[in-house]
């Protein structure tokens, strides 16, 4: 298949120019090699320009991750608090509350998402439900049986929920 | 421009990856994931979703999500959804379209050309369904190539011109495939291909999960498999706890809370040994084996005749199936480069080869060992790192390490050691009639100058008189290659000791600093410090003296310590005051001494 690839541009250089007159030719050959160099050399640089723009934007992507990377790892934390919530032991809710508090204003989004249409982009259904006859509401969550977190917009964990519907 | 990307389109899971700049990336999807679910779903509201989007809404809508469609590729399959029966390739395409869109995303331009990889198995229909699917995603296949291959090429081992045999070992999450194969002359052979298509790393997490929930019933009484949310936080930590088991011995397994009684919450918590691991999976293991052994022997091969080994698929981390492999081939396997990936990577040089990425004028040589000066304390200072792209230039501004210092001498040197002893002599040159000044400010501007072909000129000048020096080096990239990797190597085994030295000669350096400032704030402005104050400098002033002095580098920093704390009061304050009076006070009090400036390389700035 590589028969068909495009041209490339070094090839211009290999085009046997014929004006009759050896210098001339020669020129023309010099000529058309030169502007090949300053095509790749044109290139080259463009490439390079480009991919600067593209390595500022990732580094800007990278250290918002970074930061989820790290909240990631506390999300267990967070797990263990609202299990214990549930058992009845009810003095964790402080706790949780200012680890919430502590990262909800820099990035940290909890995602309860009860009575909620189902996402799939925010909710992993483990458990499923038929609607009940009539009830043409869509799909929705009536139960979150583990909390989901985003990170400045980027889910790091969906809500494991139960759908009906 | 548009690019060429390599897809690894696979069974369970798929990762795509371009080259650039001649090296090979791999795309990491809009989720953040560096391999996105091959799975597919037609949501009710027409919607399609792909990967682990649709992976999460499966439960909710079974009839209409797709999974392993790979499984039917090249058959007559179809599904039927909303009345369209749409075939294997159609439902691949949308695997492939998200790829594509991902990759543009990342790329920030088109992308319109693949290589997708195939099992080295697949027949003419399954291939030419293939490529039915990159076309209807909206993509040139410019070729599809076997798994196998693409894995060789990911470690360029069509570069060597010898005939070489390579043993191909892919355990994937839910298939296994061991090929064999030749390569000669660039053109690469099947010679033998068998496997397993029901076995993969997913049926490892089931063990454990299995382990799990027997221990915990005997435990307690209760069936942790009957609870949803129980059951997903069991899949994660066996998955959490096999990956680790391939690092350490053995691994806690905690879940808090896990379910409740009537008599109170219950927490699971237990220890995992990697022995315990593979005792509870060694039947999967021995499954292994047949295919394996089948096809060594159909290739025609015996132990010892295996020129490499690849390791594909992230079950191969672990380390009873690396035995195994070692044990069967006879050969230490390949492993630079990530298994899950490593598939997607060949076919990305694949990709590169096929359009011309990388064309013969631009292919540009990397310097093979770092090149810089001595400076003081005989510490070498790197002007240019190893591995860096030529052609290249590269100054910094270094300064005096005495006071009315008539000439430096830049001792030129290249390796990979911290100190320059240890590292090899390029050149020496003296750079003399330097103006008198103090120690610390002439500013001597040294540059490395490497050309396309590896020549290298260095020249120092001294900015306040242009006066300039120079010399060229030849030949500096033509070194032996294992003279280089002995190079490496040495400065890879020595890094602990040569750090330590480093930080020593740091030590001494900042120590002799003080002294030289300290020494100068008295001279200048000693009248400015209260009797007490210049007793204590004086006498801390010194004990550091006495401790650069001797060998104990330890007593060298706690004399400095003790120094900068003595004067650190007034220093501040003489500072402020010196600050005001002139602007161009730069330097003079800077007692503190907290940069890690190595005198003589005191970097001032780029310029």
């Amino acid at each position: 298949m590589s028969e068909e690839l495009p041209d490339d541009s070094s090839e211009i250089a290999a085009e046997e120019p014929d004006t009759g007159d050896p210098v001339l030719d020669v020129m023309a050959a010099l000529e058309a090699e030169r502007d090949g160099h300053l095509l790749d050399l044109q290139r080259m640089t463009a490439e390079f320009a480009n991919y600067r723009k593209q390595a500022d934007r990732r580094t800007v992507e990278i250290g918002g991750r970074v930061r989820g990377d790290l909240a990631e790892k506390l999300l267990p934390v967070f797990d263990a608090c609202d299990l214990a919530l549930d058992h009845g032991a009810h003095d964790v809710a402080p706790i949780r509350a200012s680890l919430v508090q502590a990262l909800e204003p820099v990035g940290l989004e909890v995602l309860d998402p009860v009575d909620e249409p189902f996402d799939p982009n925010r909710h992993d259904a483990v458990l499923h439900e038929p609607a009940a006859d009539g009830d043409d509401t869509g799909q929705v969550v009536v139960e979150v049986l583990r909390r989901g977190y985003a990170w400045e917009g980027r889910v790091l964990r969906p809500a494991m929920v139960r759908v009906r519907g | 421009m548009s690019k060429a990307v390599g897809i690894d389109l696979g069974t369970t899971n798929s990762v795509v990856s371009v080259l650039e700049g001649g090296d090979p990336v791999v795309i990491a999807n809009a989720e953040g994931s560096r391999t996105t679910p091959s799975v597919v779903a037609f949501a009710k509201d027409g919607e399609v979703l792909v990967g682990e989007v649709a992976k999460r809404q499966a439960i909710t809508n079974p009839g209409r999500t797709i999974r392993s469609v790979k499984r039917h590729m090249g058959t007559s399959w179809a599904q039927d959804i909303d009345g369209k029966d749409y075939t294997a390739q159609e439902i691949s395409a949308r695997t492939l379209q998200k790829l594509k869109r991902d990759a543009e995303a990342y790329l920030g331009t088109a992308v319109d050309q693949a290589v997708i990889t195939v099992p080295a198995y697949f027949d003419d229909a399954q291939r030419t369904a293939t490529k039915e699917a990159g076309q209807i995603a909206g993509l040139e296949v410019l070729r599809i190539i076997n798994e196998p291959t693409a894995a060789a090429l990911a470690y360029g081992l069509d570069k060597d011109g010898s005939e070489q045999t390579i043993l191909v070992f892919d355990l994937g999450g839910g298939t296994f495939d061991v090929s064999v194969l030749e390569i000669g002359d660039g053109v690469f052979e099947v010679k033998a291909t068998h496997g397993d298509t029901s076995l993969g790393g997913d049926d490892w997490d089931e063990a454990v999960i299995e382990w799990l929930v027997t221990s915990f019933r005997n435990d307690h009484g209760v069936d942790l498999g009957a609870d949803a949310m129980a059951a997903q936080r069991l899949k994660e930590a066996a998955e959490k706890a096999k990956i680790e088991l391939s690092q350490v011995q053995q691994t806690q397994i905690n879940l808090p809370f896990v379910t409740a009684t009537d008599s109170g919450p219950l927490h699971l918590d237990y220890t995992l040994t990697r022995a315990r691991f593979q005792e509870l999976t060694a039947d999967l293991l021995a499954r292994c084996r047949p295919p394996f052994e089948l096809a060594v022997k159909d290739a025609g091969l015996s132990k010892g005749e295996v020129d490499h080994v690849i390791l594909v698929g992230g079950s191969t981390r672990m380390p009873a199936v690396v035995d195994l492999v070692k044990e069967i081939a006879g050969r230490d396997p390949s492993k630079n480069v990530n298994p899950d990936e490593v598939v997607a990577v060949g076919a990305a040089v694949q990709a590169g080869v096929l359009v011309g990425e990388v064309k013969d004028v631009l292919l540009l040589d990397v310097t093979p060992l770092s090149l810089g000066i001595e400076t003081k304390g005989g510490v070498m200072t790197r002007l240019i790192e190893r591995n860096t792209t030529i052609p290249i230039q590269r100054s910094e501004v270094f300064t005096t390490a005495e006071d009315g210092q008539p000439s430096v001498e830049i001792h030129v040197l290249q390796g990979e050691r911290e100190m320059s002893q240890f590292n090899k002599t390029l050149g020496k040159f003296q750079l003399i009639n330097l103006p008198p000044a103090p120690r610390g400010t002439p500013q001597i501007e040294v540059t490395f100058d490497i050309d396309a072909n590896g020549i290298v000129h260095v020249s120092a000048k001294d900015r306040a008189t242009d006066n300039e020096q120079s010399m060229t080096i030849t030949g500096q990239s033509s070194l032996d290659k294992d003279v280089i990797d002995q190079m490496v190597r040495d400065a890879e085994s020595h890094a602990d000791e040569d750090r330590r030295r480093k930080a020593e000669a740091e030590v001494r350096n900042t120590a002799d600093n003080l002294v030289y400032q300290t020494e100068k704030l008295l001279a200048d402005q000693g009248d400015q410090l209260t009797e007490d104050e210049t007793t204590n400098v004086t006498e801390k002033l010194e004990g550091l003296k006495k401790a650069l002095g001797d060998e104990d580098v330890e007593a060298i920093g706690t004399a400095t310590e003790a120094l900068m704390a003595a004067s650190q009061e007034f220093g501040q304050r003489l500072y402020e005051a010196s600050q005001t009076e002139s602007a161009a006070a730069g330097g003079t009090g800077e007692a503190g001494g907290s940069d890690d400036d190595v005198v003589d390389a005191e970097i001032v700035d780029e310029s």
